[in-house]
């Protein structure tokens, strides 16, 4: 799949590689919107007939990628279609929910999205698209309960708890973010992330205690890492030095601060030598010299060139 | 022992041998499709059930990776699942009905559908195969065996100073039949329903969905395990560690 | 107070940050150059992050960097934009508010500025600065040095050069990506230099 991108020409390609790029797609939820949409059509237009029970996988891909970028009539027209296969699915309900949001009717999704809870409130792909609703209109509220509702059935949900907590961080909760980093860690504890994650929280919320505890979990971020992670050295030595300059922490505690603040100081040295990036120390002012004022006879050359580039 | 001395028709290789593993070959597929036609979709236990499969899975966690946690969080969630009103305690002193699957309609069926697509193929075959094919040896397995197998491989052939590396076509049946694994997961992918062992494990009652039959022995058994389970600092020696590195 | 100027730079990166980052919350500070006396003239923005924009240890990293970057090159750090992904409210929120407190501490006439998303995928552009005790609106205070500003963006978008800004948090990713973006600047001149020429053959015209 090297060098598909939206310059790509569907009609360059063969039936076969057309369906295992959208098939990669599906199967890493990749939503490439402008690809998939030329790709999908072409292959609909040409081969529909080739892709037997497929193309209903793909009539939803494209109904996605329509609604991406914004042309939900013609999403609507892929949508008829599926649900004329599948009048009763769940998944097509689900599906004209997404229409409904991307129209604006918000209304209209959640009595949907609640309506097909009533019937299943087992449903865990419906509950988070309500959740995902209630989150793009600003009601953090709902969104919360529900999803801390959702979490009290399926407690080992990674996805719905890292959810949560970015959710309480944008309302500052951080003592229940940290509640729900904890859990993430209790899920993987190997992952680096939630460690670094969990330990930015804890020197959020500040006080002796939890930047000692902040203090272990960039240890073992880094220790995770293989001492790779730049925002684990960084944050290891934030809260060191922080901790330094704080009464009330033990002498031995302090003596342990010098020593991570000076091994992780050496590891990013050597990364930030290994980074050299050269770049020109003249930063912008108001009296830099303007583009205008160099070439002036050049401009239009430039405008042409400017005009032929894109990235 | 009679080791070398016996040697075996080559007709054999193109009448038992190849003839047999072509079968278990094409039935595996048979059964493979035949079960995906007759699947009755993922069996989803009730949302009660799933409930209890997590909090008892949050347990284990807890357990497991509690220890790195702050003291404090590990305790909250430990007292949390056995206290008074823990989860787990309500959990082990609830006197649920044994879920017993002969009771259970829609999980007979799906487990009479798997016993009947896996055994029914097997017994067939298998009785085929002993009709068909014995009284004669098919083949040597290249390694010596006890006397022990003597009796399971070689069923049809009363010779007591056989040396036991002789086996019978049926014992071939059920060596292609179980070890055709590999085979199948080239050929449909993995998960296939052609795999024998796997239909030998979905048989055992509990097994298909994941539901636990007696739930208040789960809870009481997790809920002892999380009792003695005690706190330890899992990252006490983290920055010794990192310092080293 | 002086009147707050903004170079094309200073607003072009901040909204090439909020584009390239369109369902996220971002956040970034206003440099100002000290040179100028007569007017408050921002002359460049450090996009600062685009995940983790309440915690603090990284953000006061970030701050720490640009107070150095400032000293070298004689700039003061002047406002602190958001654009939050959510829209809650349309005053800034409680973190901006304290990251203006702090700022205020340096710079008495440090602003806030809040973006609200709107429907049409362009963004509402809200000042605030602090009177008699509260951050109020002030419509006034956003003045740009270039009218042109909104077309150079928009011809940015358009080839897809939006998609090279590196924020601070991708600086943390990665030392080699350079948050002071000294290369796409150089296209954003260029850029903004040609919509001006264009905007002046049309005026000619």
């Amino acid at each position: 799949m090297e060098g598909i991108n939206s310059s790509t020409d569907a009609a360059e390609m063969s039936f076969g590689e057309l369906r295992k790029t959208l098939r990669k797609f599906r199967e890493n939820g990749t939503r490439n919107a402008t690809v998939t949409y030329k790709l999908g059509k072409y292959m609909c237009d040409n081969y529909s007939s080739k892709l037997g029970n497929e193309v209903w996988d793909v009539y939803e891909q494209m109904f996605f990628a329509c609604i991406d970028l914004g042309i939900n009539d013609i999403g609507l027209s892929y949508l008829r279609q599926i649900k004329e296969q599948f009048p009763e699915s769940k998944r097509v309900y689900r599906l004209i929910g997404v229409l409904h949001e991307a129209d604006g009717e918000l209304a209209e999704a959640e009595e949907l999205y609640k309506e097909m809870l009533e019937e299943n409130p087992g449903d865990a792909a419906m509950t988070k698209r309500l959740i995902s609703m209630y989150k793009t209109n600003g009601k953090t509220v709902e969104a919360v309960k529900l999803l801390v509702s959702y979490l009290e059935t399926y407690k080992c949900d990674n996805e719905a708890w890292l959810e949560l907590a970015e959710l309480y961080l944008s309302e500052y909760e951080y003592e229940k973010a940290a509640y729900c980093f904890e859990e993430l860690i209790l899920i993987s504890p190997a992952n680096y992330l939630y460690h670094q994650r969990y330990a930015e929280v804890r020197y959020t919320i500040g006080g002796a205690e939890n930047y000692l505890i902040s203090k272990m979990h960039f240890c073992q971020a880094a220790r995770l890492s293989g001492n790779s992670s730049n925002r684990a050295l960084l944050g290891l030595v934030t809260v060191c030095e922080t901790l330094r300059g704080l009464k009330g922490v033990t002498t031995e505690d302090k003596e342990s601060c010098f020593k991570l603040v000076k091994w992780a100081k050496e590891k990013l040295t050597d990364k930030y030598e290994k980074s050299k990036v050269e770049v020109s120390d003249a930063c912008p002012k108001k009296n830099s010299p303007k583009m205008t004022d160099h070439i002036d006879s050049g401009l239009e050359t430039v405008c042409a060139i400017l005009d032929s580039v894109k990235l | 022992m009679i080791r070398d001395a016996i040697t075996l028709d080559p007709q054999i290789r193109y009448w038992v041998i190849a003839p047999i593993l072509i079968i278990t070959f094409l039935f595996g597929l048979i059964r493979h499709y035949l079960m995906i036609i007759l699947k009755n979709g993922p069996s989803q236990g009730s949302l009660e059930s799933v409930k209890t499969m997590q909090t008892l899975r949050r347990s284990a966690l807890l357990r497991e990776n509690g220890h790195f946690l702050p003291a404090n969080s590990f305790e909250i969630r430990k007292r949390h699942l056995i206290g008074e009103q823990g989860a787990l305690t309500i959990g082990k002193d609830t006197e649920g009905a044994v879920k017993n699957p002969m009771q259970d309609p829609s999980m007979m069926g799906d487990q009479l559908k798997g016993q009947m697509t896996n055994m029914l193929p097997m017994i067939v075959i298998g009785g085929w195969v002993s009709y068909a094919f014995s009284g004669f040896l098919a083949a040597r397995v290249p390694f010596p065996l006890t006397l022990r197998f003597k009796q399971l491989m070689q069923r049809g052939i009363e010779l007591s100073s056989l040396d036991a590396s002789w086996i019978s076509s049926m014992s071939w049946y059920f060596i292609g039949a179980f070890g055709m694994r590999g085979v199948y997961e080239l050929v449909l992918g993995e998960d296939n329903q052609a795999d024998q062992a796997r239909a030998m494990q979905q048989q055992m009652p509990g097994g298909v969905g994941g539901q636990i039959q007696d739930e208040q022995k789960a809870y009481k058994a997790e809920w002892e395990a999380l009792k003695i389970t005690n706190y330890k600092n899992a990252l006490e020696n983290v920055e010794k560690m990192l310092l080293q590195t | 107070m002086r009147d707050i100027v903004f170079s094309s730079l200073a607003l072009t990166k901040m909204m090439l940050h909020s584009y390239k980052y369109p369902h996220m919350p971002v956040n970034g500070v206003f440099l100002m150059d000290c040179d100028v006396e007569k007017e408050i003239y921002i002359s460049d923005c450090v996009p600062l992050f685009h995940q983790g924009i309440s915690l603090k240890p990284m953000f006061q990293l970030a701050m720490r960097t640009v107070e150095d970057y400032c000293e070298r090159n004689n700039l003061a750090i002047a406002g602190y934009y958001e654009s939050p992904d959510i829209v809650k409210s349309a005053s800034p929120s409680l973190f901006a508010e304290k990251v203006g407190e702090k700022l205020r501490e340096h710079f008495k006439d440090a602003f806030l500025l809040h973006n609200i998303w709107q429907e049409n995928s362009k963004f509402a552009l809200r000042p605030f600065i602090k009177e008699s005790g509260k951050w109020s609106y002030s419509a006034n205070t956003l003045n740009f040095e270039n009218e042109n500003v909104f077309k150079t963006v928009a011809e940015l978008q358009k080839k897809n050069f939006g998609l090279e800004l590196q924020d601070y948090d991708c600086y943390l990713d990665n030392f080699t990506n350079d948050w002071t973006n000294r290369s796409l600047q150089e296209v954003i001149m260029l850029v903004d230099a040609q919509t001006e020429h264009r905007d002046q053959s049309i005026k000619a015209k």
